[in-house]
């Protein structure tokens, strides 16, 4: 019965004017910067968190939910029409969708991402309603090991699952971990890699930092590579929509999985929806028959991935919420805002904060009802929007970035830093480093610092508490598995791509 | 391949050295720091221990590097040096100018920078843009949000 009462208080705030207007906003505002190809949700983000500030806490986190994934969403309109994915996590919808748009199947490409979009997010908000307040109490237990464990572990996932070399996304984490370190140590209130700067004691702006590894590398690399994409003229009348009987039938069983993927994967504290989508993606090809067919435009892996992105980025507000954990860089944000009002993330908010919590948990679906019901009328406009010309785009998205990241506290150091770390980004993307491990080793840094020492301190000094404690060491083994998985992986494909060299040499020969 | 020792090619050497570089620079500074002890650690052991992470990366990144030959999966995108120069120095620009000139100009000279970072804009263009793009900023964000700045210095 308690379900259901919290239940009532989170429809209560999410139907009340002020959540249904925000959430309409945020979603709204969302789909609009996710269609637009090459400004991803995190630039977006930067330009509207000075805007939360001025709300109250629950409409805040509305519009930033809403907000976040409507462009997850929008992200997928660009990727099937352009095949110009808005961020990494659409990068998949482009392998089927834009192929399905070149056969004329636009529209009901459109259609059943939107529809996929709709059953993941209901998935998750189910996830969320039912493990919020059993996740919390598990979590209000943890101590100072458990809690570096579970840090440990997710750093871990964000190098593991994102594909790539994992020694250079560990070696990420690292950089983020010791950019985290800028500033006033809490424990002891010394000074750390300040190098005499004032403007550094309150440590490194995230907004700054995320934008300048992200969002402007993806500015340059557009502007490098501009190619004149080919606009599919899609059929937006609500006939040239309508899936056939066939495609409903292949794209049932997959929306369930892709939204059941999502969901587990975005629970974890670490894992960015892309590594969601990827990962449905390749369990479709996995089970698809005929397996060779994939990539011609199957239905089954649109919409897969497209549930598991959808469901994924909502239920990676399971940890930032119930833990204090941020997954991804996103949460990281949300996290942050979430702060600046005084709201701590954690196992206590739900007890504290409950009509934030349960409102939250409404309003992801209340915004995808909207979604769902907005998003079919709207797609003719969007086909619109994407004819903006990207050289008006760009400096538009760079100057909104930088009066962004300055109005969040005044400061043009902040926009310096955004300045240094557009820098760094442009030389990782060049170097093959991924940002976004980096990123949360900035966000989870000091938590993990923090934890380690006073689980140091506890023990007094022995580390092997760590493996003492249950909880911990369930943690941490996971985190070893996880390793080793994918180290196994790759050595595997490394072995089986140079067993096809050696045959390609041989036949050479 | 296994067996076979290749050299690293030259974009992972970059990296190797730049990891191994930070890695070692945070060591150093962090000794600027008090070490502590396990039981009672300062705020000098936590950096050490992440330097001496990042020095260990660059080294596992070199043997895999030596013992692999990477084969690229996909065209990799190409970066131009024009955006990678104009770009961070608009930017800059803003920040150097937002409250010595106020927001109006600053926005005004930071999108002429962010326009010469593409080579197919005219300067007609990017004149309309700029004024076009100051007033948008003032609107929403003065206008609309409120926030305390000065719109001229």
């Amino acid at each position: 019965m308690e379900f259901l009462q919290n239940l009532t208080l989170g429809f209560t705030v999410a139907l009340g004017w002020e959540g249904l207007l925000y959430c309409l906003i945020g979603v709204t505002f969302g789909m609009f910067i996710g269609v637009l190809p090459g400004i991803g949700a995190i630039s977006a983000i930067s330009m509207l968190l000075p805007l939360t500030f001025h709300l109250d806490p629950a409409p805040a986190i509305i519009l930033l939910a809403g907000f976040y994934y409507g462009s997850q969403y929008g992200g997928s309109i660009s990727s099937i029409l352009l095949n110009l994915p808005g961020g990494p996590s659409s990068a998949v919808t482009c392998l089927e969708g834009h192929p399905m748009a070149m056969r004329g199947r636009a529209g009901v490409a459109l259609f059943m991402t939107t529809v996929a979009s709709f059953v993941g997010g209901t998935f998750a908000f189910l996830l969320m309603a039912v493990l919020a307040v059993p996740l919390a109490s598990m979590a209000v237990k943890f101590g100072a090991p458990e809690y570096t464990a579970l840090l440990a572990m997710s750093l871990v996932f964000s190098s593991t699952l994102l594909g790539g070399s994992i020694i250079k996304s560990l070696a990420m984490v690292a950089l983020g971990i010791l950019l985290g370190l800028v500033g006033i140590d809490n424990s002891t209130a010394e000074l750390r890699y300040t190098f005499g700067l004032f403007d550094l004691y309150d440590g490194l702006s995230l907004a700054a930092i995320a934008m300048g590894l992200l969002g402007i590398p993806e500015i340059v690399l557009k502007l490098s590579n501009r190619e004149r994409a080919t606009t599919i003229r899609p059929d937006t009348s609500l006939r040239g929509m309508m899936p056939e009987r066939r495609e409903v039938r292949d794209s049932v069983f997959p929306i369930a999985r892709g939204s059941v993927v999502g969901g587990l994967i975005g629970m974890l504290p670490g894992s960015a929806p892309s590594i969601s989508s990827f990962m449905s993606y390749a369990l479709e090809r996995l089970v698809g028959r005929p397996p060779q067919t994939f990539g011609t435009g199957r239905i089954e892996g649109l919409v897969a991935p497209e549930a598991a992105n959808n469901a994924s980025a909502q239920a990676a507000f399971i940890p930032t919420m119930t833990l204090g954990v941020p997954g991804d860089p996103m949460m990281a944000l949300v996290m942050g805002a979430l702060l600046i009002h005084g709201v701590t993330p954690g196992p206590r908010l739900v007890a504290q904060h409950p009509e934030l919590f349960w409102g939250l948990v409404a309003s992801f679906w209340v915004g995808n009802l909207m979604l769902l019901l907005l998003n079919i009328p709207l797609i003719g406009i969007w086909v619109r929007i994407l004819k903006i010309p990207s050289d008006i785009l760009f400096p538009l998205t760079l100057i909104f970035v930088s009066v962004g990241v300055y109005s969040i506290r005044n400061s043009p150091f902040d926009v310096y830093v955004l300045m240094g770390a557009s820098i760094l980004g442009c030389l990782l993307t060049y170097l093959r480093f991924s940002a976004i491990p980096l990123l949360l080793g900035l966000v989870l840094g000091p938590m993990l610092e923090q934890n380690l020492r006073q689980a140091l301190m506890l023990s007094n000094g022995d580390p092997a508490i760590f493996l003492q404690r249950p909880i911990s060491l369930g943690f941490l083994v996971v985190g070893i598995l996880c390793v080793f998985a994918t180290a196994l992986v790759a050595v595997l494909r490394r072995r089986q791509r140079s067993q096809i060299v050696a045959a390609d040499g041989r036949a050479a020969d | 391949m296994f067996g076979r020792v290749t050299l690293p090619e030259k974009r992972e050497t970059i990296a190797i050295g730049t990891i191994f570089a930070i890695g070692s620079l945070a060591i150093a500074e962090a000794s600027n720091y008090r070490f502590g002890w396990l039981n009672q650690p300062g705020p000098g052991f936590f950096p050490t221990l992440v330097g001496a992470f990042l020095v260990a990366m660059a080294l596992l990144m070199s043997i895999d590097a030596v013992l692999s030959r990477p084969v690229l999966a996909y065209k990799e995108d190409r970066m131009r040096l024009r955006p990678i120069l104009f770009i961070p120095c608009a930017v800059g620009a803003f920040a150097a100018l937002v409250e010595s000139w106020g927001l109006a100009p600053a926005i005004f000279v930071s999108t002429q920078l962010a326009a010469l970072a593409d080579e197919q804009s005219t300067i007609a263009q990017s004149l309309v843009l700029a004024v076009a793009a100051s007033i948008l900023v003032v609107v929403v964000f003065i206008g609309l949000l409120g926030l305390p700045i000065d719109v001229w210095g």
